[in-house]
């Protein structure tokens, strides 16, 4: 299957380019590096263009051999130049034509670097692509030979949470990586004025541990490791 | 260094332009998918623009109710200008401005000619629509909330006004989405078609109330020269109407489709203009229309006695005019970028915005520009000025339809001009006839312009012509 990867022409890293790499790698996909670009106009007096629509080709067509040129040899990276009326808008129609498995896009250049941000482009994706998105943190880095080994899933018990499961171990199947279930209880210590002590907490949170356990335990008995 | 006349005459090779842009690139996409009626409905969209909002209270105080007839005179001249350019823009290879087409046929200095004339066509007629969206928003806020922006802040001084800050505020909104890359789908620009044609059909219907034949008996008080003088400030709400002859490449049967497609586009559009201002002079004297903001709005107003036939009115002609004034920006950011990319002006203007793809200074450049104008320009001012930069443009494209047949009867032509050589001389004769008839004020200021374009090539554009570069390089390896 197919990955489409968005590449801007504006070379502000390559975190996305190496994530990309790196799950190609890992389920044996194929990559379509992409760049939208502001689409064309009506027939009208819009239609002036000629030139700017050629030097828009130009510079997105140099900036995707650029982003090819950085791929490691192992993967095989189409590129391709769309006008769309908005980038999100373009991506998603380049993973339709090409039944993509997954789009991959960078974080936000005004987020901290090792963190995931959304920027305008991944937020309109995250909140209503129909299909997987991948999104590294800023200023991912990944040796060109490594594959996706875990995966985990944050799993709250809740019904919602059982299809993310699913859809994990999907994933992991398709990369051949491990899953892993991890539930995260986040309470606040109580106030020394409550005169129960800090610690007072902890038996609750061990008792919904372990019921959350033997829960996902029962539900995905065989299948998780 | 080459004499004058051979960097004045030098074109730029038919083929490097093709390579250019790509013409065998992405084209194939596109090829052949626009038919008769789509073409025409196109070329309505792009010609009903703001022109019939504002021109009659131009014109009617210059040619009395005869003014009408200017329509037809000047919607005879758009057509036949229509017809060369198509010719012209067959002839060439790409699809651009006729500035390109003018450097690829006519060499460098009547490209820059051009160019000065397209910066009047669009950058100056952004201007223009910019002030008339002004005076319907006005009307609107008053309709609506009792709230008008007071004279000093929505008038050029002429006017008895300080600055048009509406009219500024409209370019500044229109430039953050050009920056931002924002484009009008086709989806988007059949409204705003819509919109147009149903509130000048509202006018019609409901201002046909407001009958009154003895407005028409004084038909024509200013005789022909009225009419003609007329038709010089009427040419500017035809601008658009070339828009059909630049979307050759996509249609099917083009020898067919363009010239049917520009005379249907000729027609709807002339029949609705006659309506309207038929409509318009019936209803009240022709002196009344001296200084009427947002004319058809007051017309409305005054003829139905209520407010909301006039409130619909503005508020159609406050949105479709804010997308004229972005399709008019656009045009003029892009060709100035063409300019830019030829050296016929600085590098920054062909300068792109790695992250939104779009020319950032130069838009912003246009403006600032263009808000200045807005700001302390009178609306009639910047209409003819408009006019009279469209119609040497396309004079310029009719003489270069009849010297491309001489100088290259070979070329091949996707489309050529019916009856020639009678078309291609009629349109000369009509576009020098209404400039002729403009107000000596605006040939005058249009000479001056014209002559500074032509200083500008002299001490810039000629120098840094990226053409002149390459022969200079042929020159010293030969």
């Amino acid at each position: 299957m197919t990955m489409v990867v968005g590449a801007s022409p504006d070379r502000r890293g390559t975190a996305e380019l190496d994530l990309a790499a790196m799950l190609a790698r890992s389920a044996a996909d194929d990559l379509v590096l992409c760049t939208v670009v502001p689409a064309p106009w009506p027939p009208g007096p819009a239609k002036v263009d000629a030139e700017y629509r050629a030097e828009l080709e130009r510079v997105a067509k140099e900036a995707l051999e650029v982003a090819r040129a950085q791929m490691p040899a192992d993967i095989s990276a189409a590129t391709l130049v769309r006008p769309a009326h908005s980038v999100p808008a373009g991506l998603l129609e380049v993973a339709e034509e090409h039944d993509a498995r997954a789009v991959v896009v960078g974080s936000s250049s005004t987020g901290a670097f090792g963190r995931v941000a959304l920027g305008s482009v991944s937020d309109w994706l995250a909140h209503s692509s129909p299909i997987l998105i991948a999104l590294p943190p800023r200023g991912y880095r990944c040796p060109p030979d490594r594959r996706v080994t875990r995966i985990t899933v944050a799993y709250g018990g809740s019904e919602g949470g059982d299809d993310l499961v699913v859809g994990a171990a999907g994933v992991a199947a398709r990369v051949g990586a491990s899953l892993r279930l991890a539930s995260f209880a986040v309470r606040p210590r109580p106030p020394y004025t409550s005169g129960v002590g800090t610690e007072a907490d902890r038996a609750m949170i061990e008792q919904w541990a372990q019921e959350l356990e033997s829960a996902a335990g029962a539900r995905w008995a065989g299948s998780v490791r | 260094m080459a004499s004058l006349r051979q960097d004045f005459l030098r074109r730029k090779p038919v083929s490097e332009m093709a390579q250019e842009t790509g013409a065998d690139t992405g084209k194939g996409e596109l090829a052949r998918s626009i038919g008769l009626f789509q073409l025409a409905a196109f070329g309505i969209g792009a010609t009903i623009g703001t022109g019939i909002f504002i021109v009659l209270t131009e014109a009617v105080p210059i040619g009395g109710p005869a003014a009408i007839l200017a329509f037809v005179l000047a919607g005879a001249v758009a057509g036949l200008t229509a017809i060369c350019y198509a010719e012209m823009a067959s002839t060439v290879p790409v699809s651009g401005s006729s500035y390109s087409y003018a450097y690829a046929t006519l060499g460098e200095g009547v490209a820059m000619v051009v160019a000065a004339c397209l910066l009047l066509e669009y950058g100056v007629s952004s201007a223009a629509v910019a002030v008339g969206w002004s005076q319907y928003l006005n009307e609107l806020l008053d309709n609506l909330f009792g709230f008008t922006i007071p004279d000093s802040l929505s008038n050029a001084p002429e006017q008895d006004g300080v600055f048009n800050l509406p009219a500024v505020i409209l370019v500044v909104l229109c430039t953050l989405l050009l920056i931002r890359g924002a484009s009008e789908s086709a989806r988007v620009n059949t409204v705003m078609v819509l919109i147009k044609v149903g509130v000048l059909v509202l006018f019609i219907v409901v201002g046909l109330q407001g009958w009154n034949s003895d407005n028409l008996s004084e038909f024509a008080p200013f005789g022909l020269s009225g009419v003609t003088s007329a038709a010089g400030i009427i040419f500017f709400s035809y601008i658009g109407l070339d828009a059909v002859s630049t979307a050759g490449e996509e249609v099917r049967n083009p020898r067919r489709t363009l010239p049917l497609a520009i005379l249907i586009a000729l027609t709807v559009v002339t029949t609705l203009y006659i309506a309207v201002a038929l409509v318009a002079v019936a209803a009240q004297p022709a002196e009344d229309f001296e200084g009427q903001e947002a004319g058809l709005a007051a017309i409305l107003e005054d003829v139905t006695g209520s407010t909301w036939p006039a409130t619909v009115l503005a508020a159609g002609a406050v949105v479709s005019i804010f997308s004229v004034t972005l399709v008019t920006l656009y045009g003029q950011t892009r060709i100035l970028f063409a300019m830019g990319r030829d050296g016929m002006v600085p590098p920054l203007f062909h300068r792109l915005n790695p992250r939104t793809l779009t020319p950032v200074p130069t838009t912003i450049i246009v403006a600032f520009v263009v808000s200045i104008l807005a700001g302390v320009l009178p609306i009639d001012f910047l209409a003819e000025m408009t006019s009279i930069g469209t119609l040497v443009a396309f004079l310029v494209v009719s003489v270069g339809v009849i010297v491309l047949r001489q100088t290259a009867p070979d070329l091949p032509r996707g489309f050529r001009v019916p009856l020639y050589p009678l078309t291609p001389i009629l349109s000369i004769a009509g576009c020098i006839w209404i400039i002729q008839d403009l107000r000596p004020r605006t040939i005058y200021v249009f000479f001056a312009w014209a002559a500074v374009a032509l200083a500008w090539y002299l001490f810039y554009g000629r120098r840094h012509s990226e053409l002149g570069r390459l022969d200079g390089a042929d020159n010293v390896t030969s």
